[in-house]
């Protein structure tokens, strides 16, 4: 089971069975708490959400614990792996983008940005409470 | 891309972190034992484990299994098989997709206070661990010790001496001075004492006065200690725990129910042909006669032992 979030990021949905009836969608959260005004995902930091477990052992497995408690881990493999440590490292959108400055890449920015805003989309994570 | 391989090892933690939240969101109050808990609490080193240990409120064990029967999550041994009705300490639940299963226990074998009280104990001194970034309810460690050991001694030979498990041995090295003083007290309050008298002696500590309640639950655990992988003497000492309107179910599952043969795993029977399903089950039904007399006199003995 493959999800669109892009091959540079690495992740996959482990998909060994799927049981009748389960659904393998993630309810998605509207984006606008996280998000600028122009559009792009806010500088953060963030948290991961407590509705979150997370295992790290090279890749990271990622799983929502929300109802209707149906779903599996996802898996977060090379550069997807590491921006979620960033996150949990707390780092800022600066911060992640001068992680992965090495990769001298136009696109990678964006590509954060893509995946950043993903999973603030799904909930998986939230701005920190500046507080 | 393609999918991954989901792994055992990766999901015994995540797996943890969501039976608990279930359990927690259905208000069902359960303390998550053995495996990455123990290592957690530094009582056990690190290992792959297959399955999450779950220690449910017994009251409370009927509604944690309909949780888990409307999540869709499969009963181990079949969707109409009630382990609690004829004495089983566990149901076995497997989530569809995950590789390691759930164990939920309505009373830890070798805690011989009644179920009710040994877990209002545990639950009183319980504390939090960290699995999968997430919190799950635990015992306190030296109950946790208490918990590790009978279960080591109910699956070890009876043979002395005791000391000899490494298991054993190496979670005693790793509580803290003050939790192992811990131990006889708390092992008192759940009926752990006179199953762990022997141990706590060689390892060390003073267990105190014999507790003498609980006698006929210790003649049961003495009885299943002295023959080891005797499935008759279990299926025995579990009549003499199911009450009589539960004990057609319990000869039925003894005797007859394939499912729970451990000649091969439940999936397997069921995949199994109708022949070698019959074979099975008249062998089963054959080997659990004859052994009847044997496991009834093993109790009456150990029965007369501790009078």
């Amino acid at each position: 089971m493959v999800h669109g979030l892009g091959s540079f990021f690495g992740v996959n949905r482990v998909a060994i069975w799927r049981h009748p009836g389960s659904a393998w969608s993630v309810p998605v959260a509207p984006l606008h708490a996280q998000v600028r005004q122009d559009g792009t995902v806010s500088e953060g930091p963030w948290v991961i959400s407590p509705d979150v477990a997370w295992v790290d052992g090279g890749d990271v497995l990622v799983l929502d614990l929300r109802p209707p408690y149906r779903g599996l881990p996802w898996r977060l493999s090379r550069s997807a792996a590491a921006i979620w440590e960033c996150i949990a490292e707390g780092m800022t959108l600066t911060q992640i983008e001068d992680e992965f400055a090495a990769l001298d890449d136009l696109d990678v920015p964006d590509q954060i940005r893509s995946f950043l805003d993903d999973l603030a989309g799904r909930g998986y994570i939230a701005l920190r409470d500046p507080s | 891309m393609t999918a991954q391989p989901f792994a055992l090892a990766e999901s015994s933690e995540l797996a943890h972190a969501l039976v608990a939240r279930v359990l927690r969101d259905h208000g069902i109050r359960a303390l998550f034992l053995k495996g990455p808990v123990a290592t957690a609490q530094g009582l056990l080193p690190q290992r792959v484990s297959s399955d999450v240990d779950v220690l449910c409120d017994p009251s409370q064990m009927r509604q944690a299994e309909g949780v888990f029967d409307g999540l869709g999550w499969l009963r181990y041994h079949g969707g109409n098989s009630d382990m609690v009705a004829i004495g089983m300490h566990a149901t076995t639940f497997v989530i569809p997709g995950w590789p390691c299963t759930v164990d939920i226990h309505n009373h830890f074998p070798g805690l011989l206070a009644p179920a009710a009280e040994a877990f209002a104990m545990l639950w009183s001194r319980r504390e939090l661990v960290t699995l999968a970034h997430r919190e799950v309810p635990a015992p306190s460690p030296a109950d946790h010790f208490a918990v590790i050991a009978v279960h080591a001694l109910r699956n070890a030979d009876g043979a002395p001496p005791l000391i000899s498990q490494p298991t054993l041995r190496e979670s005693w090295a790793r509580l803290e001075e003050a939790h192992r003083s811990q131990v006889p007290h708390y092992a008192r309050s759940v009926g752990a004492l006179e199953p762990l008298r022997s141990v706590l002696i060689d390892l060390g500590g003073d267990p105190g006065p014999v507790d003498q309640r609980f006698a006929a639950e210790l003649t049961d655990w003495n009885a299943v200690r002295e023959r080891p992988g005797d499935s008759a003497v279990l299926w025995a000492s579990r009549w003499r725990r199911t009450a009589w309107r539960d004990r057609p179910e319990l000869v039925f599952r003894a005797f007859w129910d394939i499912s729970m043969d451990r000649a091969q795993r439940p999936e397997q029977w069921a995949l199994a042909s109708r022949r070698e399903r019959v074979s099975g089950r008249i062998r089963r039904s054959a080997r659990g006669i004859r052994q009847l007399p044997r496991a009834a006199w093993a109790l009456a003995r150990r029965a007369r032992k501790s009078e």
